[in-house]
């Protein structure tokens, strides 16, 4: 069975956010054509495979975690909305949570596996639900998005995996949600010092946008 | 409002999430109807031939299938070495008296095109039928660059006994990329139809043995993990009556290992070891009567070459040596990774590999009655 397109979609997205972030200080038109160029090319095939199924054979799809945090990524490059380019605090912290809980235990450190939780039963659903609940009441719209693009791939089968971890949650997402937490720490703190209580960097979900943009809360 | 909104929808979807969960295939509550042992049939036979000479070439890890009209499909992987690029999985057809030529299934570069993955090697093969009575055939494929850690499993099943197989699908087996899970024992029908358990394990930092529930669509529907104690690996499902299976596995040092159900594999208790001393290599165990068979291999000190073991045990912990049976020409040459099914023709075959220490490999072909191993003073006709 080959990739679905909504798999293909998941590398590209991830390599057109890099594009377009690494050329954020250019003008909007190289931003956009970076980023479809780069898309493009991850999906073109080198010989007898493309980029996207070297990734697809090594990481498999990507999470609705990634498929957020890319696409943030992508729309902050894309509509200079600089302010909206990371995640949550919220998210970032229920990703780390997820993922230090999940992966050590699937690890085959005890003979408890969660995994297999993802195949049939309540117990995934409640945990999303419990996201929702979090997301709501912290005024992390990134995390309503995450559950909801996560909910619909799996209902439709998209990847063609019946355990629904792998549409919640890879091991990337974890990982950047650490980085992201301990990079914005110090300016946080800086700021905090310096000048009182005030807006912090990454807590996004509290901050406005720029006049005329509604970005991916 | 927005939000609000946007809450409202995750809810739902998350609701409906529910809803597709629960509504999945359970774990089987039965095991299918284990395969009758072969019956005494008034001569004692063993007898070893080649089966396929690969060498200087590397083939291994033989699986087999018996096909509708009596032959034998065995399939294995052959390259220049165990996870180099040109290794390709192999099959060949035994008719009562000989080997068909064998001929290539599927290597790396179909397999990429076909499952749209890269797949930069492929290793051990598993061949079964599903109760559609399709072959299914899964095996091990990895990315270019890294060792057995970084394989996952693909399926590709065929309607026509074997000789034509479709484009291969990935299997998703493990919450680490994907990673790690690997086949070697024969996969066991479930009761009722439409799914098969597949024993896998994980090879990646701690290993140990798994089962995998396969629908006939080839999708993982489920999984269970057998044990972590004593880091068995590559299982063999022993299924003794409709809820009770033993699960015997390769240990890396020490005594092969044993778990078991009586769930239809939901649960398994703690692996413990039994008596028969293990040298990191897979057995394959069937029963006989009350007693059960176990054939596997280890370095024979009295003949200094490695040997077939055949040995026999009444409750799976505790067995005694029948027989020894050395291959190769000096103590270099590994016996290693038996298959065994029933045959047709009422006597047991045994494929497995013969490893030489100047290279390539050779997969034999043993047959033997149910006589032969009442000769070994082992369980006597009825």
């Amino acid at each position: 069975m080959p990739v679905t397109l909504i798999e293909l979609a998941g590398p590209m997205l991830v390599v057109a956010a890099l594009a377009a972030a690494l050329l954020r200080r250019r003008p909007r038109g190289v931003r956009t054509g970076a980023a479809i160029l780069a898309a493009a090319l991850v999906a073109a095939p080198f010989g007898s495979a493309s980029a996207a199924m070297y990734f697809l054979g090594t990481f498999g799809p990507l999470s609705a975690a990634t498929l957020i945090i890319a696409g943030k990524y992508l729309y902050a490059a894309l509509a200079n909305a600089e302010k909206q380019r990371w995640p949550s605090n919220t998210m970032l912290i229920c990703l780390v949570v997820i993922g230090a809980a999940f992966y050590p235990l699937t690890f085959g450190l005890t003979s408890f596996d969660p995994y297999e939780f993802g195949y049939r039963g309540v117990a995934v659903p409640l945990l999303i639900l419990a996201l929702v609940l979090v997301g709501w009441g912290f005024r992390a719209a990134d995390i309503l998005w995450w559950i909801l693009i996560a909910a619909l791939l799996y209902v439709s089968d998209a990847y063609g995996n019946r355990n629904l971890w792998d549409y919640l949650i890879v091991p990337f997402d974890p990982i950047f949600a650490v980085g992201a937490l301990a990079a914005g720490m110090p300016r946080r703190l800086l700021r905090r010092v310096n000048a009182g209580p005030d807006q912090d960097p990454t807590d996004f979900e509290n901050a406005s946008p720029p006049a005329g943009q509604t970005g991916l809360r | 409002m927005r939000r609000h909104v946007l809450a409202v929808t995750a809810a739902v979807a998350t609701l409906l999430t529910g809803f597709v969960s629960v509504r999945s295939p359970e774990w089987p509550t039965a095991f299918g109807a284990p395969e009758p042992a072969a019956a005494c049939t008034g001569k004692s036979v063993f007898e070893v031939a080649p089966a396929h000479d690969a060498r200087p070439l590397f083939a291994h890890a033989v699986s087999a299938v018996m096909l509708r009209d009596g032959r034998l499909r065995a399939v294995w992987y052959q390259g220049a070495r165990e996870l180099s690029p040109d290794v390709r999985i192999w099959t060949a057809t035994f008719d009562g008296m000989r080997w068909s030529e064998a001929r290539p299934v599927i290597g790396p570069a179909e397999a990429t095109a076909g499952s749209g993955r890269f797949v930069g090697k492929v290793g051990n093969p598993l061949i079964f039928r599903n109760s559609r009575g399709e072959l299914v055939l899964l095996f091990a494929s990895l990315g270019k660059i890294g060792g057995w850690s970084g394989v996952s499993l693909k399926a590709t099943h065929s309607r026509d006994e074997g000789e034509t197989w479709s484009a291969p699908r990935q299997l998703t087996t493990a919450a680490i990329f994907n990673m790690a899970t690997n086949v070697r024992g024969p996969a066991v029908p479930a009761d009722g139809g439409g799914f098969t358990l597949v024993p896998t394990y994980h090879e990646f930092g701690k290993n140990f043995p798994e089962l995998v529930l396969l629908d006939d669509d080839d999708r993982v529907v489920g999984k269970r993990r057998i044990g972590i104690s004593h880091m068995g690996l590559q299982p063999f499902i022993l299924v003794t009556d409709r809820r009770h299976a033993l699960a015997f596995m390769r240990a890396r040092d020490g005594y092969t290992l044993l778990s078991r159900t009586a769930d239809a594999g939901d649960s398994w208790t703690a692996p413990v070891q039994t008596s028969e001393a293990n040298s990191d290599v897979p057995v394959v165990v069937t029963r006989i009567g009350q007693e059960l068979l176990m054939i596997t291999s280890r370095f024979d000190q009295a003949a200094s070459r490695w040997a077939l073991v055949f040995a026999v045990s009444r409750d799976g912990i505790t067995w005694r040596d029948l027989a020894l049976r050395p291959f190769g020409s000096g103590p270099q040459d590994v016996v290693k990774y038996p298959w065994l099914l029933a045959g047709a023709d009422g006597l047991y075959h045994v494929l497995f590999s013969v490893v030489y220490g100047r290279g390539g490999s050779q997969l034999m072909h043993a047959r033997f009655s149910r006589d032969w191993i009442a000769d070994q003073d082992g369980v006597p006709c009825q």
